[in-house]
């Protein structure tokens, strides 16, 4: 990661984080302003009780009153003589009011008049109410009706002066730090304040304002307290109704008194609420240290995911490499194969040999690179099956036998008599494991003997192999042994420089034997010898033992030869589809398989395979990867979400080239039953068919019964009865085409060579012969084919590529171009296929206006390459 | 900034977020109920000639005399069930104060009451006693008694007719009243009650009118009922009425005047001009010192001598003694009130049953 992207990734961090916690500030606010006002709330609901509470007590002081007078206007009730004495007595509880009675016209029957302004009372009680009421310049007036039986007759009163009010009824509030009052149903003081304020606050506008709120809040209930903020400092004001009477006790009192202690609160959330913050500061830094780890871990993965790729690449390279290698490796070993079985001169003889076995040499060390990249690619995979253990010893005896006894080394080979025989696992490599280390035995043995020992552990269903192999070598020094295992490590290079080998062997060994759940150990004395000990694992598959190893050893031999021989077929029956976006590899599939006689139809591209299988009927699809427009792996993708079509059940094949470790697997992913590589062997291509032909349509023949059968249709088929002719059963050598080169054949291919070299004269850039045959495995005969291929499919692609570019149809006439790019390399027109590969270049890049532009140019080009062909 | 730690963040906000949420759901619940916000709930509607047009001019008056906004509900039936659903819609549109003008609301609404602490309910019932609620009557009878005195004027015959609805406390004191007010200027006069079991049935009334007009021979008719259908039988036998609720328009000279609320001039008085609620009670009873009762407009017909004698009543009234003071006698003869006595409000809400004398039941 750069730097610069690096610091704006910090920032952008950064920014979040600064952002979280503005967001988490704004929310800090807003909850300290409602914790505030809930705690406002609270203190509210308090004042709210207080206040309750003196309405009460101011209630009970009425009603002490009220009772009084109830009691007197009995008394009246009952002897209305008593009424003169009541005006004289009226200091019944205290000298501070006067009594009077009242009849219903208004006339006063006893005491003082009242003032008219009072009457209101009065006239309550009329109805039978008692009644509290004020006037600012009389006072306070208490009234009671007196009854004649259900009817009011009188009403009494009592009169409390303006200036006792206070002394008698003065409400005191928060032990006199609030300051409190009574008012009547039109807000007027009744009872005046009592408290210690510094100047009267109760008539100021903001406070009327809050005790209107109050008021509506007493509508519903029958206290209310309110928090008030004042530029003269802060108050709740509250109100209560008194009971029955309409009267409400009212009044404030400064914050500070009602909130102690409660302010706490605020401040114990706000340092909660700060070291959360602060937790979250740190949290969030830690976060941001942690990410900046996870970056730097990051850039670690990415260096190993590098370094991981540039291994891949590596081992891509050595699959590629060995794959490369074996083609001409391969045909080396055939022509050596035919020049042994041919030649009767003795030296030649000779040659051959020792060509065949370098190049034994060579393949083994080949498929030894290319298990070690599988192995590094992690795409080695045991392919575990019920095995024979005595056959297994008995190949990896007879690969090495010869090479210790040309050492004139002594092999000795003790098996345990009693180990069993069938056994579950990959035989394949338990072999390979036994070859190896019987091989580095012989190499660095120059004298004694090579001892192969296998013994075995039974526990219970399984056998814990025991392969030993003893030498009286060189030796390993001790410090060398940890680097024993090491890949392409040598040890001792001074004295083993004239020793073969990659060191790749043993490596490979460990990691297949560790592959395998084993183990492998060393025991070594400089200049005695060693010993390799491997131990592996393995499930046992049946109770047969192995018995006296030598005889089985003798059997194997002798099957061996047996198996060699291989089954041959004809198939006139079956139908094979083969796609392939370069009409060679079809004309070879069609030419491999024609011993079989099996009907092979060509498709050049996924579309006109999808066109095809809809209409007609085929048992095996043969299904190249590597397509242009539409690839193998698309193609199938289509075919399986096609339905209800003929080839519903048919099983497709995957062609490729790709050697490479794990493509079986991934192809078999993809959903085809199978796979096969290219260049494709007319055997293995053979075995593969006869899996997916129904059994039905073939028809197994001896090898005269073919070559009878197969020299009928050859007859009318001149051009391929060379081939015919040459096709040589016996062999197997893994490469067919070279079958086919027989007897004089290198030699007419060479004067052919010189001739067309002649004749091409200034024209020879056209066609590169060389490359052509290259192309063609140097088989002449292969290249007659691909010629007469080319020249038959002149005429359609001209018009093709006509035809495209006057429709605009690039995508099709990308198709063509990269077609004619492949054929015409292959028959060695390499100028008139860079030509084609620049035109396809163009177009995949969108770049129409240079295929227009080269259109004229590759056709002339196509024509002279066609002319200069045909003189072939 | 990778994945994670975006992802870290981005569920803490997320989660964050979510709490604030929920706090401010849990703690800023709706506090205060806005009291300028005032519903009345109807059982009809202004096209309800009488009682229900009333309220709606009433309610109209007071709305735009007043910032209060009004919500209003009208043909709610009652014992429909419906009132309880009209009242919680009207709480969720924010109504602070909800008026139910019809006597059976408030037994219905008894527990929604309960379960809005918050929200002020007037009522016409005193079923239900909550914080929260207050129920409101008006003196009728005041305005009844003066009523009565021009009735008592006004009739050559001294044959008055009441066609009332039902016999409860609230009609028996009206009828008393009007009686008190007629024998009040017209000792012999005698008011003539005819029941017709129904708050509202026009064939009923205007047969009861009919009946006291053709068999008894009254010259003056007033009723009790919710629909004015007795003014139209007397303006059919053209003799004079007094009727009730509403100042009628496009009748003769003979319907005199109407017993009438101020229903705005009550709002008011209860809520005054902010929806803050003046003298919140557990009872209101409002009459002419509020000017909440009185007579509508009069007619022609009424002479300057009548309305003297009205306002001379409304003055004795208005001084403290009013219309169930002094000696009354009921038609049996029985005296429910000694000179120098008066009937406490208690007897005159709940329990009278009887008639003054002056009235005598038509039952034919």
């Amino acid at each position: 990661m750069s730097n610069k992207k690096k610091v704006i990734k910090e920032k952008k961090g950064f920014l979040i984080i600064v952002g979280f916690l503005a967001v988490l500030l704004i929310i800090g606010v807003f909850l300290g302003i409602r914790l505030n006002s809930l705690i406002i709330n609270y203190i509210e609901s308090n004042v709210k009780l207080n206040a309750s509470e003196l309405a009460d007590k101011f209630g009970e002081q009425i009603d002490a009153d009220f009772k009084e007078m109830t009691a007197i206007s009995k008394y009246i009730e009952k002897d209305y003589g008593i009424k003169d004495r009541l005006v004289y007595n009226s200091s019944v509880s205290g000298a501070y009011s006067v009594m009077g009675l009242i009849d219903i016209n208004g006339e006063t029957v006893a005491g003082d008049d009242l003032n008219r302004s009072l009457y209101y009372g009065v006239q309550e009680s009329l109805r039978g109410y008692k009644k509290v009421i004020y006037s600012e310049t009389e006072g306070m007036l208490f009234t009671v009706p007196v009854y004649s039986n259900d009817n009011v007759k009188y009403v009494l009163y009592r009169l409390y002066p303006v200036s006792k009010i206070s002394d008698r009824f003065g409400v005191e509030s928060y032990g006199g730090q609030g300051t409190a009052g009574v008012v009547d149903s039109n807000w007027k003081l009744t009872v005046p304040l009592v408290g210690a304020p510094d100047h009267d606050l109760f008539y100021e506008e903001e406070f009327v304002n809050t005790y209107r709120e109050i008021v509506k809040s007493l509508t519903v209930s029958s206290s209310s307290a309110k928090y008030l903020k004042t530029e003269n400092g802060d108050y709740y004001l509250f109100g209560a109704d008194v009971d029955e009477y309409d009267l409400r006790v009212c009044g404030y009192v400064p914050k500070s008194v009602v909130s102690k202690g409660i302010s706490l609160i605020t401040g114990l959330v706000i340092w909660v609420f700060g070291i959360m913050f602060l937790m979250i500061v740190i949290g969030s830094a830690f976060i941001n240290g942690a990410e900046a780890r996870y970056i730097e871990d990051d850039a670690i993965k990415k260096a190993k995911e590098e370094a991981d790729k540039a291994n891949r690449a590596k081992s891509d390279f050595l699959a590629n490499m060995s794959h490369e290698i074996r083609t001409p490796i391969n045909a080396i070993m055939g022509m050596d194969e035919m020049i042994l079985r041919d030649t009767k001169e003795k030296t030649t003889k000779e040659y051959a040999n020792l060509i065949k076995k370098s190049s034994n040499a060579l393949l083994i060390l080949i498929n030894d690179i290319l298990d070690f990249s599988k192995i590094e690619a992690g795409k080695m995979e045991l392919v575990e099956s019920e095995y024979s253990l005595s056959d297994v010893i008995s190949d990896a005896v007879n690969m090495v036998e010869l090479k210790i006894k040309q050492k004139n080394l002594q092999f000795d080979i003790d098996v345990d008599n009693n180990l069993p025989n069938r056994l579950y696992g990959d035989g394949a490599r338990i072999r390979q494991v036994m070859v190896n280390i019987l091989n580095n035995a012989a190499k660095y043995t120059t004298e004694g003997s090579v001892t192969l020992k296998v013994s075995g552990e039974m526990l219970f269903k399984e056998v814990k192999l025991r392969i030993s192999v003893t030498d009286t070598g060189i030796g390993i020094k001790k410090d060398d042994i940890h680097k024993l295992f090491s890949n392409f490590e040598r040890l001792d290079l001074k004295r083993n420089r004239a020793i073969e080998g990659t060191g790749l062997g043993l490596s490979l060994t460990q990691k297949l034997v560790g592959l395998m759940r084993g183990n492998i150990e060393v025991q070594s004395e400089y200049g005695v010898g060693s010993t390799f000990t491997v131990n592996i694992p393995q499930s046992i598959a049946g109770d047969e033992i192995i018995g006296d190893f030598y005889r089985r050893l003798e059997e194997h031999k002798a099957v061996g030869e047996e198996i060699k021989k291989r089954e041959y077929y004809i198939a006139p029956k079956a139908k094979v589809l083969a796609v392939d976006d370069n009409d060679m590899n079809l004309v070879v599939i069609k030419k491999l398989l024609k011993y079989t006689q099996i009907r092979v139809t060509t498709a050049l591209s996924g579309a006109e395979c999808l066109k095809l299988i809809e209409r007609e009927r085929f048992d095996v699809i043969l299904l190249d990867h590597m397509m242009p427009v539409m690839d193998g792996v698309e193609t199938l993708k289509k075919i399986r979400s096609m339905t209800d079509f003929p080839c519903e059940s048919t099983p497709v094949i995957a062609l490729t080239a790709n050697a490479i470790v794990g493509s079986r697997e991934k192809y078999l992913e993809a959903g085809f039953d199978d796979y096969m590589s290219k260049p494709v062997n007319g055997q293995k291509l053979e075995e593969l068919l006869l899996k997916y032909i129904p059994s039905k349509k073939v028809t197994f023949v001896t090898e005269e019964e073919l070559k009878s059968q197969n020299n009928k249709p050859a007859e009318a088929d001149s051009e391929a009865s060379n081939v015919e002719q040459a096709e040589s059963v016996k062999d197997t050598t893994p490469i067919k085409p070279q079958n086919e080169v027989k007897g004089e054949a290198p030699k007419a291919e060479q004067s052919k060579e010189s001739t067309s070299k002649e004749k091409a004269g200034a024209k020879r850039a056209l066609i590169d012969k060389d490359v052509a045959l290259k192309y063609c495995g140097g088989i002449e005969e292969l290249y007659k084919q691909i010629i007469a291929v080319y020249i038959e499919t002149y005429d359609e692609r001209v018009d093709k590529l006509k035809k495209d570019l006057e429709a605009e149809d690039f995508e099709d006439y990308r198709v063509q171009v990269h077609s004619l790019k492949s054929t015409s390399l292959n028959i060695g027109a390499t100028a008139l296929s860079e030509h084609a590969k620049n035109v396809e270049m163009a177009l995949k890049d969108g770049n129409t206006a240079f295929a227009k532009d080269n259109h004229d140019s590759i056709l002339k080009e196509y024509e002279e390459v066609l002319e200069e062909i045909k003189k072939l | 900034m990778n994945k994670f730690t975006q992802g870290i963040i981005f569920v803490s906000l997320i989660m964050f977020l979510m709490v604030s949420i929920v706090a401010v759901v849990i703690f800023f619940g709706r506090t205060d109920v806005d009291y300028s916000k005032v519903a009345f709930v109807l059982n009809g509607d202004s096209s309800d000639s009488g009682w229900n047009r009333s309220l709606c001019n009433g309610i109209d008056e007071y709305s735009e005399s007043t910032d209060i906004s009004v919500l209003t509900e009208y043909n709610v039936t009652e014992e429909s069930g419906h009132v309880d659903d009209v009242c919680e819609d009207l709480i969720k549109r924010d109504a602070g104060v909800i008026f139910l003008t019809s006597y059976g609301f408030t037994s219905e609404c008894k527990s929604l009451i309960e379960a809005n602490p918050g929200v002020a309910f007037y009522g016409t019932s005193s079923d239900v006693k909550a914080d929260n609620y207050t129920s409101y009557f008006v003196r009728y009878y005041q305005a009844r008694y003066l009523a009565g005195i021009l009735a008592g004027m006004h009739s050559k015959s001294g044959k008055i007719g009441y066609v009332a609805a039902k016999k409860n406390p609230q009609v028996v004191r009206g009828i008393d009243a009007f009686t008190l007010g007629v024998r009040n200027v017209n000792e012999n006069a005698t008011v003539y009650v005819k029941w017709t079991d129904s708050w509202s049935n026009p064939n009923a009334e205007r047969e009861a009118a009919r009946k006291l007009i053709e068999d008894v021979g009254v010259d003056l008719l007033t009723y009790h009922q919710n629909q004015p259908n007795v003014i139209d039988t007397a303006e059919e036998y053209g003799i004079d009425s007094i009727g009730y609720h509403e100042a009628f328009k496009g009748y003769s000279d003979h319907y005199l005047t109407s017993v009438v609320c101020n229903w705005g001039a009550l709002y008011k008085e209860l809520l005054g001009e902010d929806g803050a609620v003046g003298t919140a009670k557990d009872m209101c009873w409002l009459g002419l010192e509020r000017e909440v009762v009185g007579l509508s407009e009069y007619s022609p017909a009424v002479s300057n001598n009548e309305m003297l004698f009205i306002e001379a009543a409304k003055a004795r009234i208005l001084s403290g003694k009013d219309v169930f003071t002094g000696l009354i006698k009921d038609n049996t003869g029985v005296v429910r009130s000694k000179e120098g006595e008066s009937i406490t409000d208690e007897e005159l809400m709940n329990d009278v049953d009887w008639f003054v004398e002056g009235v005598e039941i038509y039952v034919k």
